[in-house]
């Protein structure tokens, strides 16, 4: 039995320790905001935040994340918001993803702002350099300018 | 050989509750657009874009596309909902379902008359027998089709058709001449008698009415919608996780499969060994395929996880150890040794390079490449009861639905497609490229249940139908002062898109020629097809023979194009884009006075501030205070602008919920405005309608425009023209709103936060408007979102950056090294 909150909400699955969590979200628990694109942690499709943390979650078996506290992109506003029930339904990162209209196919962009939030989260005001060290997702599309430029908005603001 | 005819097909329906559904196929004839004897015929049976139009007044365009990151569903309805003049506040957008009705035969149209039947709709045409009616069953996304032909021929036909009909209706009832009336925000209006229709009301009449022959299409100049930076529909459930991609089907009860393929193009299964796997949990099934093995699970990590015990002998074949050098040096022999076929003969080729004073040479080679979309090829069959249903992200949703019922066994109607995004396309995702559709299928024939099948990405980059590798020979031929009299280029097929290899270039003897590039690989359209290697190919020769030739690659380009107009202009705009080659500095005054650009790019929205970043951290704090005190201080006090101002005021001005600074170009540069003047105004007025609005018209507004910003501002009794000291307006107000005016970056000396509806150099200091919509959102939220901005810090940096000030001692010297910095020299 694997257990870890997801969301804020206790899970407990039957499944194998060494199932990873990308497919204990999206095939067991059928939360498939999280995105499987390569499977061998080189593009970030399938990044969650463990502990407030950036994890790519398609190596990370269930077994390293029991107890843990674990946020997907469709939880990322709700965690946030916590108790508070009139704060927005995006987090600033999402509205900056909008804003900047980011997104082109939109694939690998759950991952691209769970991994944006977490940099945040431990580096408000990040340089360009360390944008592009944190960030190394991949987006077949190219919106790399606008992910840096949603960066640098909510940095400088 | 029968031209296309005029005739269009419309088809208008009334709808329950008294609305109108407008169905249009469109084939608007020009020299340029012949097509063949059966595209004609078949194009007269066909319906390709609906609008529908309900009594509430909403719109709702059906687009049938698939949107894969392009902005389709937006940029279609954009064009139905502009000619139409909608409100686009009150636009739905739906993905038309994959049935014949929306079939988008524009696309063959479109195709046809540009270049003949393309390359990846020929395999359909050819190995069938049925008729090219029957072919127009097809929904694709591709080839760069959907807003040319679909948007173009089809959404506009039927916005400005619906728009014709709906005054028609109008008219009638008011018993006025249709042409006396006007349309806006989904509005008739007879601006005589002052009345007005929404077109809700008029809708289920307009049902009634005889569509027209040949609507009317807006004149660019006319575009309300068009042209803009409108927000895309899709993005907000790309943020949020909520966005359904093929891969993301859950159907109920659903298992997985995960599968080998042959590991040499083309080659069979021969036997499989189970080994453990079916003894691990959740294994359902292994499934043997002509060319594959696949084990079915119930999850997609546990039939992955077992497909690594399975054991598989695949044919040997000649391909076994094919290399890719193998492969190149196919190529080599085939242009060696063969002529080819034609693609260009002009002149006499052969003749140039025997009486050339020199003849150079250059070949080019890329390799195979695969689409690698983020979202893994993927198909989700179910096939139960005589039905089947199909979910996968595709580019071709009625094709696929056609191919899976055939596989399946199953009669068309009773097959339904699923739509949902599409994890990048790139070609991966047309029609011919089967693999994993064919296969979904054929493991779903053996279960009653979902099967969702995935490749994995290595599979996914190992069995893709690639971008073909290429081998290309050049040779140019000069005379003896230097001039080019022949090009010569053999390719490695195929030829995919017909005039990729041509060139532009006034070159009196050509001769273009593709010989054979064959080989057991899978090829198909790959994101611009031809182009992405023949543009390379191209143009790197020019520039090696304008290298031969000692002329500036951009000139020597200008020169051998006196006849293509259009691909001088694109030169143009790139190089001036890019500030290539002008060796001249832009000298201008500056947005605060007394400081001058002195700029390579250009000055205002277009200088290289522009490009530039602003790091408010690597900016030294005391300094940027310092100046910024200095200069605004003595502005404001001084009541210095870059126009003459009126004297500054004893008492603050009444406040206001924010000031808009007009300009005098409000009509003028397509390039970098986003809103006009008016829909500045209107937009402002309407957000903020509770407090006042103040209006500045620009010293040289000319009397037309003053005219047309008067008459706009008398509609809304809170909105003032006032001539008072920029610095008085942007002190009294809350925001700053303008296109991109000097008035308004003197009011970051006051602090105050900005919206340009323009592209500008200083938008690193304000909230950029793409839209009204964004407009509304700025207006809003901008003193809080500006409110902890380094005003100090980028005032700082922008004028310290680029501009320069001749007041003080070091100007000299800091101009020339200004020069010599900009001008390399």
């Amino acid at each position: 039995m694997a257990t870890f909150k997801v969301n804020g909400i206790e899970q407990n699955l039957d499944v194998e320790p060494e199932m990873p969590l990308l497919w204990a979200l999206r095939d067991e628990l059928g939360m498939t905001g999280t995105k499987f694109g390569c499977g061998i942690a080189s593009c970030g499709a399938c990044t969650v935040h463990v502990n407030g943390r950036a994890v790519r979650s398609c190596t990370t078996p269930v077994s390293a994340v029991e107890g843990q506290d674990i946020t997907t992109i469709e939880g990322l506003a709700g965690m946030a918001a916590g108790a508070n029930t009139s704060a927005p339904s995006l987090t600033a990162v999402q509205q900056a993803w909008i804003d900047h209209q980011v997104p082109q196919c939109g694939y690998c962009q759950s991952g691209m702002i769970m991994a944006a939030s977490a940099l945040l989260a431990s580096n408000p005001n990040p340089s360009d350099a360390e944008i592009d060290s944190n960030i190394t997702n991949v987006c077949r599309c190219g919106s790399y300018p606008r992910v840096r430029k949603a960066i640098r908005s909510l940095a400088t603001a | 050989m029968k031209k296309i005819s005029r005739r269009r097909f419309l088809i208008t329906s009334a709808l329950v509750g008294g609305g109108v559904l407008i169905g249009y196929s469109a084939t608007r004839p020009s020299r340029h657009r012949l097509a063949n004897t059966e595209l004609a015929q078949s194009g007269e049976h066909y319906v390709t874009s609906l609008l529908k139009i309900e009594a509430d007044n909403t719109v709702t365009v059906y687009v049938p596309h698939s949107e894969m990151g392009q902005g389709v569903h937006t940029s279609l309805s954009m064009m139905a909902a502009d000619e139409l003049d909608a409100d686009w506040e009150l636009v739905n957008i739906e993905q038309a379902p994959a049935i014949d009705l929306f079939a988008n035969g524009d696309i063959i149209k479109g195709f046809a008359s540009e270049f003949g039947v393309p390359s990846f709709l020929e395999g359909l045409i050819s190995v069938s027998a049925i008729k090219v009616a029957e072919l127009m069953n097809m929904q694709i996304t591709g080839g760069s089709s959907s807003v040319r032909f679909t948007g173009e021929f089809g959404m506009r036909t039927a916005g400005a058709a619906a728009r014709q009909m709906l005054i028609e209706c109008a008219a009638t009832r008011w018993g006025v001449a249709a042409d006396e009336c006007t349309t806006q925000l989904s509005h008739v209006h007879h601006n005589a008698s002052g009345r007005s229709l929404a077109y809700g009301e008029l809708a289920a009449e307009a049902a009634l009415l005889e569509p027209p022959e040949d609507p009317v299409l807006k004149d660019p100049s006319q575009f309300n919608i068009m042209g803009k930076a409108i927000s895309r529909v899709d993005i907000p459930a790309k943020v949020d996780g909520s966005a359904i991609y093929g891969l993301d089907a859950k159907p109920a009860g659903m298992l997985y499969a995960a599968i080998r393929f042959a590991p040499v193009f083309g080659t069979k299964l021969v036997s499989v060994d189970a080994g453990d796997a079916l003894n691990r949990r959740g294994i359902k099934r292994i499934v043997e395929l002509e060319d594959s093995v696949a084990v079915v699970a119930d999850s997609y990590w546990r039939a992955k996880e077992a497909l690594k015990l399975v054991s598989s002998v695949f044919e040997t074949s000649a391909n076994d150890n094919t290399s890719s050098a193998d492969i190149y040096a196919g190529f080599e022999r085939s242009l060696a040794d063969e002529n080819g076929s034609k693609v260009i003969e002009e002149g006499d080729t052969e003749a140039a390079m025997e009486l050339a004073a020199d003849v150079i040479e250059g070949n080019y080679r890329v390799p195979y490449l695969a689409h690698a979309a983020m979202e893994p090829m993927n198909c989700t069959v179910h096939i139960h009861d005589d039905k089947v249903d199909v979910w996968t992200s595709t580019q071709d949703a009625l094709g696929i639905k056609a191919r899976v019922a055939k596989i399946a066994g199953i009669a068309e109607d009773d097959a339904t497609f699923h739509h949902s995004y599409l994890g990048g396309g790139f070609g991966r995702r047309l029609p011919f490229n089967w693999n994993v559709i064919d296969h979904a299928t054929l493991i779903a024939k053996e279960f009653d249940v979902p099967v969702k099948t995935v490749l994995s990405r290595e599979d996914d980059m190992q069995q893709d139908y690639y971008r073909p590798a290429v081998a290309s020979n050049f040779k140019a031929a000069f005379d003896a002062e230097g001039n080019v009299l022949a090009w010569h280029n053999r390719f490695t097929g195929p030829v995919q898109t017909p005039g990729a290899s041509h060139i532009p270039y006034a070159i009196a003897n050509q001769s273009i020629r593709v010989v054979d590039g064959d080989t057991h690989v899978p090829i198909a359209a790959w994101r611009s097809v031809d182009h992405s290697q023949q543009t390379f190919f191209t143009e790197s020769f020019v520039d090696e023979i304008a290298h031969r030739a000692g002329k500036n690659p951009y000139q020597f380009r200008m020169e051998l194009l006196q006849q293509h107009p259009r691909h001088r202009k694109v030169l143009e705009v790139a190089a001036e884009a890019a500030g290539y080659g002008q060796n001249l500095l832009h000298a201008m005054p500056a947005y605060v006075w007394g400081f001058w650009y002195l700029d390579e790019v250009g000055v205002y929205w277009n200088s290289s501030l522009r490009f530039a970043r602003f790091c408010a951290d690597q900016i030294d704090a005391d300094k940027a205070t310092y100046f910024f005190n200095g200069v605004s201080g003595h502005m404001l006090r001084e009541n210095v602008s870059k126009s003459p101002q009126e004297a500054r005021l004893s008492s603050p001005m009444r406040p206001a919920a924010a000031v808009i600074y007009c300009q005098e170009l409000e009509n003028g540069d397509d390039r970098c405005h986003y809103l006009s003047t008016e829909e500045m105004i209107r937009t402002t007025a309407k957000a903020q309608r509770e407090a006042l609005v103040y209006v500045k018209l620009h010293p040289d507004q000319s009397k037309a425009a003053r005219r047309h910003i008067m008459a706009v501002c008398n509609d809304y009794p809170h909105v003032k023209i006032s001539d008072a000291s920029v610095h008085d307006l942007s002190q009294a107000s809350r925001v700053v709103v303008t296109l991109n005016s000097a008035a308004a970056f003197e009011a970051l000396m006051q602090k105050k936060p900005v919206i340009t509806c323009a592209r500008s150099d200083f938008w690193h200091a304000t909230l950029s408007a793409r839209s009204t919509g964004d407009l509304r959102e700025a207006l809003k939220y901008g003193p809080e979102v500006m409110a902890s901005f380094a005003y100090e810090k980028f005032f700082y940096w922008f004028l310290g950056r680029n501009c320069l000030e001749p007041q003080q001692e070091d100007f000299a010297a800091r101009a020339w090294a200004r020069i010599r910095e900009k001008a390399y020299l």
